[in-house]
């Protein structure tokens, strides 16, 4: 698979190369990306199952990955995309064709979908202020994923029910995960299990409400994602400091707005794309 | 490289793939609780049920289940069959479960019998037997495979 993977991934490279290699992909982060892409080769088992590992795609899951010290939003958005691109076409077995319409599983225009979307943030909000409250209080927690009850992220540790794995952000781009990562046992990291602990009440209102991921930015605004892939995700924002966004702006991770519907006069949802 | 270095080495690879199995597994089986989408599932054959109007020559409508199959994302799609008299439609409905009841997003009907249905990753794979030219109402005798994927709430024909 590894083969496989360097093969595709030469020739992607060389494609991108010559047609429209974004600028942000300079030779550092080129390296960083495909020592990212052999880590998950090695980490993750092959499967010939078609979309298997859609879970693993979704908000700030493993293969999710963020260039976080990328300055420009664009170039963040862009990245996202073409991420999904690289890792889907190596671990998700689907044609290409049916590979650029998985987007569509997380987009609704119309009314009925966003109705239910609606209904599920205002049933979550009502009974996790407690929660939301302590997370944002925390200056230690700035992301909580959920994948399922035993396997989560806080931060940039993948926690399970074995081990740890804790991700340093690449030197150039920030990707997170990286090839830079720790493996540790529960019993010795005692910190990131305090963490874990601060944080189970919160994971246990967003596995009910089957929240995917909750993160906080520099403005202490908590971005509720109740879903997403690649670039589009859509949730509820819980602002402090800011005001409600408009259309065409962008989010705390690079992503524009797309749909924006006030909820209150510090909340409101949203989908970006 | 000495023994132990492979040793450390090969333990670390284990370790690293442990993570990456725990997270196929994961996406395999899901999380739901088992017990809500059951009681959703058999809410939905239940509302199936439609009685008959006893002035006007009507049968009873029941739906029967044969199987189904939850999603990564929380939907639930059932194969059941629609009976009223002699009527008889192999259906297969997407339903997504919620905190306080089902949402039916969408159904179809299968012209022939159901033979069997399998999900592969996200993939319904159902072997039906359709009807052949001459083929009586009773018996469908061709067999033929159908693939459906789920996109933005709708089954879709692979």
């Amino acid at each position: 698979m590894l083969n496989k993977m360097l093969l595709s991934g030469a020739f992607l490279f060389s494609v991108t190369a010559m047609a429209d290699m974004p600028a942000y992909f300079n030779n550092e982060i080129d390296q960083e990306y495909r020592a990212v892409l052999k880590h998950m080769d090695e980490m993750m088992p092959q499967t010939d199952l078609e979309l298997a590992y859609l879970p693993s795609f979704y908000p700030f899951s493993i293969f999710d990955i963020h260039a976080t010290k990328l300055k420009n939003d664009k170039d963040k958005q862009a990245f996202t995309n073409f991420n999904l691109g690289v890792l889907g076409s190596q671990f998700l077995n689907v044609e290409p064709q049916v590979g650029t319409k998985l987007p569509n599983l997380v987009i609704c225009k119309k009314d009925k979908c966003t109705e239910q979307r609606l209904k599920q943030i205002s049933s979550f909000l009502a009974v996790s202020e407690e929660q939301i409250l302590a997370f944002k209080n925390n200056i230690s927690l700035n992301l909580v994923q959920l994948t399922a009850p035993n396997v989560y992220r806080i931060n940039n540790t993948f926690y399970s029910p074995t081990q740890l794995l804790s991700y340093t952000p690449s030197k150039y781009a920030g990707f997170v995960p990286s090839a830079d990562y720790k493996i540790l046992s529960p019993d010795t990291a005692s910190s990131l299990m305090e963490l874990s602990a601060y944080s189970q009440k919160l994971r246990d209102l967003m596995i009910k409400h089957k929240v995917a991921a909750v993160t906080k930015d520099k403005n202490d605004s908590v971005n509720v994602i109740f879903g997403g892939l690649s670039d589009n995700h859509w949730g509820v924002v819980l602002l402090d400091k800011s005001n409600i966004p408009r259309k065409g702006d962008r989010n705390a991770i690079g992503l524009e707005y797309d749909v924006i519907k006030p909820l209150s006069e510090t909340s409101f949802y949203y989908q970006t794309n | 490289m000495s023994s132990f270095k492979k040793y450390r080495l090969k333990n670390s690879r284990f370790g690293l793939k442990s993570f990456g199995l725990i997270a196929l597994f994961v996406s395999l089986t899901g999380y739901a609780t088992e017990q809500q989408i059951q009681q959703q599932v058999d809410a939905f054959i239940q509302n199936q049920y439609k009685d008959h109007f006893p002035e006007l020559v009507s049968d009873d409508e029941v739906g029967r289940l044969k199987r189904f199959y939850e999603h990564i994302d929380g939907r639930v799609s059932i194969f059941w069959t629609y009976q009223s008299g002699n009527v008889w439609l192999e259906k297969l409905t997407l339903i997504e479960v919620q905190n306080d009841g089902y949402n039916e997003l969408s159904s179809i009907s299968f012209n022939g019998v159901v033979e069997s249905t399998n999900k592969v990753g996200e993939e319904l794979v159902i072997q039906l037997r359709t009807y052949d030219e001459n083929d009586p109402r009773c018996c469908p005798s061709k067999k033929t495979t159908l693939r459906y994927s789920i996109y933005n709430g709708e089954l879709i024909e692979l």
